[in-house]
This record gives structure tokens, sequence and C-alpha cells, in this order.
């Protein structure tokens, strides 16, 4: 019954067979005389069968099929993402300079704009500051289980 | 010779279709680790759709990685590496892991109704099932990839990118957790 704890901690790996021969051999011969971890090495087998018996989920056909969707797919989506920015910034550009270089717009009307612009902009910078750090502050950890 | 590629309408569609001459191999080789990405995808999301989309991901890697000279994806612990991966930004974007993990319409399969030993055994698994359900989920997780999974400890040590001493010890701790809450269901003689 001695140096039981220190065996209690090998059984485990024991019934993986992941102990070297000689820690396997120092197991046995414990085991041997020892009905406490005769009793802990059953118990143990029967958790470790127990788990390799649950149920297996199966994907249905959408999900087998969404699995199948590969790289084209990704991609396609990348790809549209990029160039629909793109185009946006480009374009809100061109609307910017041409308002700004447009002599017929009464100086005024231009300050009035470029403030209501900058304060809406401003506005989604600072929204979008605050989804940042609270994307941060989600930890992992705190996954509700 | 291995022939895998993206073929006809279904890869205009975006779907990935193959076709292989001679190494079937490797056609056996993908469904299995999709098969099994799924699996281990459901028991780390319990969303059947979350986890496709994380296997998916897993495979685009997998695929990418294969056209590599020189890097050798073929081992189920790189793939499921990856999906956990997958699996965890996805937890990290919706902070909650879904319940529908392993037995989604209730007591485990292999049901014998007609045996006392049937039933006996399906409320063992169910008790286990429930106790694994509310373990950490360090904990939860090595007992289902060394357990369900059949994954050695250089493989598990890999996909959670801990040490193979560090895969001994979590192990011992998580099965001794597991006996103390299943005493009075632990009937060696069964």
């Amino acid at each position: 019954m001695n140096d039981c704890s220190h065996i209690e901690e090998s059984l485990s790996a024991y019934l993986d067979g992941e102990l070297t021969q000689q820690d396997r051999q120092r197991v046995e011969l414990h085991a041997d005389q020892c009905d406490r971890c005769t009793q802990a090495l059953a118990e143990l087998t029967r958790i470790r069968e127990g788990i390799s018996q649950l149920r297996q989920p199966e994907p249905n056909e959408i999900q087998w099929s969404r699995m199948m969707r590969l790289t084209a797919t990704k991609t396609s989506r990348g790809v549209g993402w990029i160039a629909g920015i793109a185009g946006g910034v480009v374009l809100a550009g061109y609307a910017v300079y041409e308002f700004a270089t447009d002599e017929t717009t009464d100086a005024f009307f231009k300050v009035a704009t470029a403030a209501l612009a900058g304060g809406v902009l401003l506005l989604l910078f600072s929204v979008l500051m605050e989804r940042l750090h609270a994307r941060k502050s989600d930890r992992y950890k705190d996954v509700e289980l | 010779m291995v022939r895998l590629y993206p073929t006809g309408v279904g890869a205009a569609a975006g779907v990935l279709t193959y076709e292989v001459d001679t190494d079937r191999e490797l056609v056996a080789l993908m469904d299995d680790y999709r098969r099994r990405g799924f699996v281990f995808a459901m028991h780390m999301l319990g969303n059947a759709d979350d986890a496709a989309d994380a296997v998916q991901d897993g495979l685009c890697a997998w695929w990418s990685q294969r056209g590599r000279v020189g890097q050798s994806p073929d081992s189920i612990a790189w793939f499921f590496r990856v999906v956990r991966n997958r699996c965890v930004d996805q937890l990290r974007k919706r902070s909650h892991r879904r319940h529908e993990v392993l037995s989604p319409e209730g007591p485990p399969d292999r049901r014998d109704p007609a045996s006392a030993a049937g039933d006996e055994r399906d409320e063992f698994l169910a008790r286990l099932q429930n106790e694994l359900d509310r373990m950490d989920e360090p904990l939860r997780e090595i007992l289902l990839l060394r357990d369900f999974h059949d994954l050695t400890y250089a493989d598990i040590a890999e996909v959670l990118s801990i040490r193979v001493g560090t895969v001994m010890s979590r192990l011992h701790r998580a099965r001794s957790k597991l006996r103390e809450r299943m005493k009075g269901n632990l009937c060696a003689d069964e």
C-alpha cells in the first residue's frame, strides 16, 4: 500500500499506455498489492470506456455541404469587401474634391458642410473605438459554460 | 499520383468538388478529417452550423498547406489545432458555448431498451455526459481529445499547444475529478 499517492498520478497515463516500461511495471506491481489502486484503475477504465461510447453528432446535408465550401467562396468574399471599400473611398474622395473646388458654392455653405461631415465622422470614430475596447476586454475565460 | 482540384460548376459556385485518379486514400483522409473535425467542433461550440463553419476554415487551411513543399499537415493533430483556433475565435465573438453538445436529443445512442443492462448503461452514459458537460472547459476538452477522439498525448500537446507533461497531469486531474463526481455510478463489475 506504500507510495499510493505517487502511483495514483500515474494510473491515468498507465491506462493510456503512455508510461515507460519501467513505470508501467511499477504500477502493475503496486496494483497487485493495493486494492485501492486496483479499484481506482477499474473505475477510471469504466469512465474512459464510457466517454468513448458517447453519442457522435452527425452533420446534416446542409452542414455537410457547408464544410465543402472552400477557398473560392472565402476568396471572393474577401475580394468583394476590398473592392467595395476601395471604390467607396475613391468616390468619396472625388466628391469631396469636387465640392471643395466648386466655385459656385458659397464658402459659408462649404464650411458648414465640412463641420457636419467632420462631426459625423468623429461620432463614428468614437463608436468604433468603444467597440474595439469592448472587444478587447471580452475574455475567453469568461465564456459561459 | 494525386489529382485533387476544384472542378466545373461546383468550383464556380464556390463548392469544392474533386477528382482523384489513383489516390483514394487522400479523399478518404479528407472525409475522415471532415467527420472528426465536425465532432470536435461540436464538442467545443455545441452548435452544428458554427461547427461546420469552423471545419470549413480548417479544411481551407489544410487545403492550402497541402500544396506547399516541405509542409506536412497530414496529421489529425495539426487539423484539430486549426479547427480549435477557429472555435476559440467563434467563442470569443459570442461569449458563450451552447448546450447542444454530444447528446442534443437526450441520452446517448446504442440504446437497448429490451435489456436491463442496456438501460443501466444508458443511464450511466447519460450521467457521464451530464457530468462531463459541467466540467471546466480545459478539463472537459482534454478528456474528449483523449478518450473520445483517441488522440495520443503528443497529439493533444500539439492541439492545445502545451507540453506532454502538462497533458499527463491535466488528464490525471480531469479523470480524478470526473471519477469523484461519478461516485455511486461506478460499480466496476458491470
